[in-house]
């Protein structure tokens, strides 16, 4: 479901639920002649993640910070720096800093859940050689700079209390990890990102990570030569913590018999997995050099102007339907070499440098945003062809246009009932009805929104929707999608009576948001 | 000017036409609606399932690269 997981939380790691030491405040005006640059240059050694989380504070507005030394006692940080030194690569001690972000001045000694942006933890790993330190983010959640109405939609979001000797304070985001490249890379950290937002618990350690994938640093060398995790050890902890996966894979090198090819699909699952709050992980192929990557990818951004939909159909041969992926511009993803939030346009990552797509969730039902769109669209073009024109029901009509047309645009969400009915009710749907739907529909199920072009993209708004269930979904993902209501303007359609009812709502709705 | 373009806009004006006619008439709407058959899964969409499903269980037992 779309926007998952808001529930506050606060984690084991102590990160977040311990004040820090010595604290250092810091005025950002450049009046006085506050760099972010020089910040970083002297104090982090020019780190480029640094730099880009102060980046996105100073975009947020940031006005002071605070810098506090975390205590090394930390049970989190007593478990990695054992690990390192099991990994024999020269290590010594660490420093770890702790930096909150506010919109209020230094001296002004406001600071409260207003004016508090988020934070970041920064560590530096001292070894026998070089003499400076590597450092590394070890965890940061900020806000999002770019909102809803900025066309941003950070689907895969969730809200972390961090406490201060002044405060304690909510901040919600995506939490973002860098990798050490000694103790745990980059599919560690893309684990840890997409785990924080799915797991009770919010968050998850490297070295759970590690045991769980069944990884040993002392024989193990992660981070040399591309040592990293398998896609079977990522299933390993995936499984072991109860999250199911749905697998997308390209590996031009290695035999496979594929009976359909999806690779040329993986962006349409990436955005259905996307669109209803699915945290993914999408690995590709360096180019130029040896190696693989691995990003979490939570959000997208939209672009109601795109010419692509159109186009698409009109010239290019499309499917017998808009999809809403049409007007998706950006993914929203961390990657763990540069930063948090950063944007990867749509089809920028060649299907020749793609590899892997993970698609998680708890409910393996919630994974199956295809099985439910090729049915609505079935369903939806049966029922306008079986009722053309009706009488002073103008909207259902233009649905019957441009279903018989194959111009719907369909957009595929995976919903919870209480949050349907929230939404019926604020359209306005007689009660009787809100009351049929409470007994009818289950727990959670598909809502395929049904639209036209402009409609979709520049009122945000839809004809109606169509309701599935997949609810017995097996392991191989077997299980075809059982429509359960349709509802367009002036009707709502119960599938198990077979019967079509007149509503009062004869216009058309706003966009699930 | 696209085909499938100039054909929407000729649907949409023909419905448009026809709910003018409906309206000067002033009648209230007597229409109700037909359901529909119980659903019944499509030859494709059985494909496609059975496609779905052999991928997937080939999807899960690779493991290639490391990252």
């Amino acid at each position: 479901m779309v926007n998952t997981n808001a529930c506050q939380v606060i984690l084991p790691n102590g990160f977040r639920s311990n004040c820090g030491n010595s604290p250092q405040w810091f005025d950002t005006n450049k009046n006085i002649g506050y760099s972010n640059f020089d910040f970083v240059d002297k104090y982090f050694q020019s780190s480029h993640t640094v730099r880009r989380i102060f980046s996105l504070a100073r975009k947020l507005g940031f006005r002071s910070f605070l810098i506090e030394t975390v205590d090394s006692a930390l049970p989190w940080l007593v478990t990695d720096d054992h690990l390192l030194r099991r990994r024999n690569c020269g290590f010594k001690h660490s420093e770890v800093y702790r930096i909150s972000f506010f919109t209020s001045e230094k001296d002004s000694e406001i600071f409260n859940q207003e004016n508090f942006l988020g934070y970041a933890v920064v560590k530096k790993e001292y070894f026998g050689s070089p003499i400076f330190p590597s450092i590394y983010v070890y965890e940061s959640v900020l806000q999002p700079y770019r909102q809803e109405k900025q066309n941003n939609f950070l689907h895969c979001k969730r809200t972390y209390q961090v406490a201060y000797p002044f405060g304690t304070f909510n901040v919600t985001g995506a939490l973002y990890a860098q990798q050490n490249a000694k103790t745990f890379v980059c599919a560690h950290v893309a684990l840890r990102s997409v785990l924080s937002l799915l797991l009770p618990e919010g968050d998850i350690s490297y070295s759970e990570i590690n045991q769980l994938a069944g990884i040993d640093v002392s024989q193990y060398p992660l981070g040399e030569n591309n040592k990293g995790l398998t896609p079977d050890q990522i299933d390993k902890v995936l499984e072991s913590k109860g999250i199911t996966s749905r697998k997308i894979f390209h590996e031009p090198q290695s035999p496979s018999s594929n009976p359909t090819d999806l690779v040329s699909e993986f962006s349409r699952y990436l955005y259905g997995y996307i669109e209803s709050g699915c945290p993914s992980l999408l690995a590709f192929e360096l180019t130029g050099k040896s190696g693989r990557h691995i990003v979490p990818v939570l959000g997208h951004t939209f672009n109601e102007d795109t010419w692509v939909s159109d186009a698409r159909y009109a010239y290019f041969g499309g499917e017998k339907f808009y999809s809403s992926e049409g007007w998706l511009s950006t993914y929203l993803i961390h990657d763990d070499n540069f930063g948090p939030y950063l944007c990867i346009p749509r089809n920028y990552l060649a299907t020749d440098n793609f590899r892997l797509l993970y698609g998680l969730h708890y409910n393996r039902e919630a994974l199956c945003f295809d099985k439910a769109e090729v049915v609505a669209l079935e369903r939806l073009k049966h029922f306008a062809l079986a009722n053309p024109k009706k009488e002073n029901l103008s909207w259902f009509n233009r649905f019957v246009v441009f279903a018989k047309r194959e111009q719907l645009v369909l957009r595929t969400i995976f919903i919870s009932q209480s949050r349907y009915i929230n939404l019926l009710q604020h359209y306005g749907i007689e009660d009787s009805t809100i009351e049929q739907l409470r007994q009818k529909l289950p727990e959670t199920f598909w809502m395929v929104e049904t639209s036209c072009s402009e409609l979709f993209s520049a009122t945000r708004a839809k004809f109606g929707e169509i309701l599935l269930t997949c609810e017995n979904v097996d392991g191989d993902f077997n299980g075809i999608a059982k429509p359960l209501a349709i509802r367009l303007p002036g009707v709502i359609y119960f599938e198990d009576e077979n019967r079509p009812i007149s509503t009062s709502m004869s216009n058309y709705t706003p966009l699930y948001s | 000017m696209n085909e499938e373009l100039v054909g929407l806009a000729a649907d949409l004006q023909e419905v448009y036409h026809w709910e003018q006619d409906h309206r000067e008439q002033n009648r209230k709407s007597t229409d109700i609606f037909v359901p529909i058959e119980p659903y019944s899964p499509s030859d494709t969409v059985k494909k496609q399932n059975e496609e779905l499903v052999k991928y997937q269980q080939i999807a899960k037992n690779f493991s290639y690269g490391e990252y």
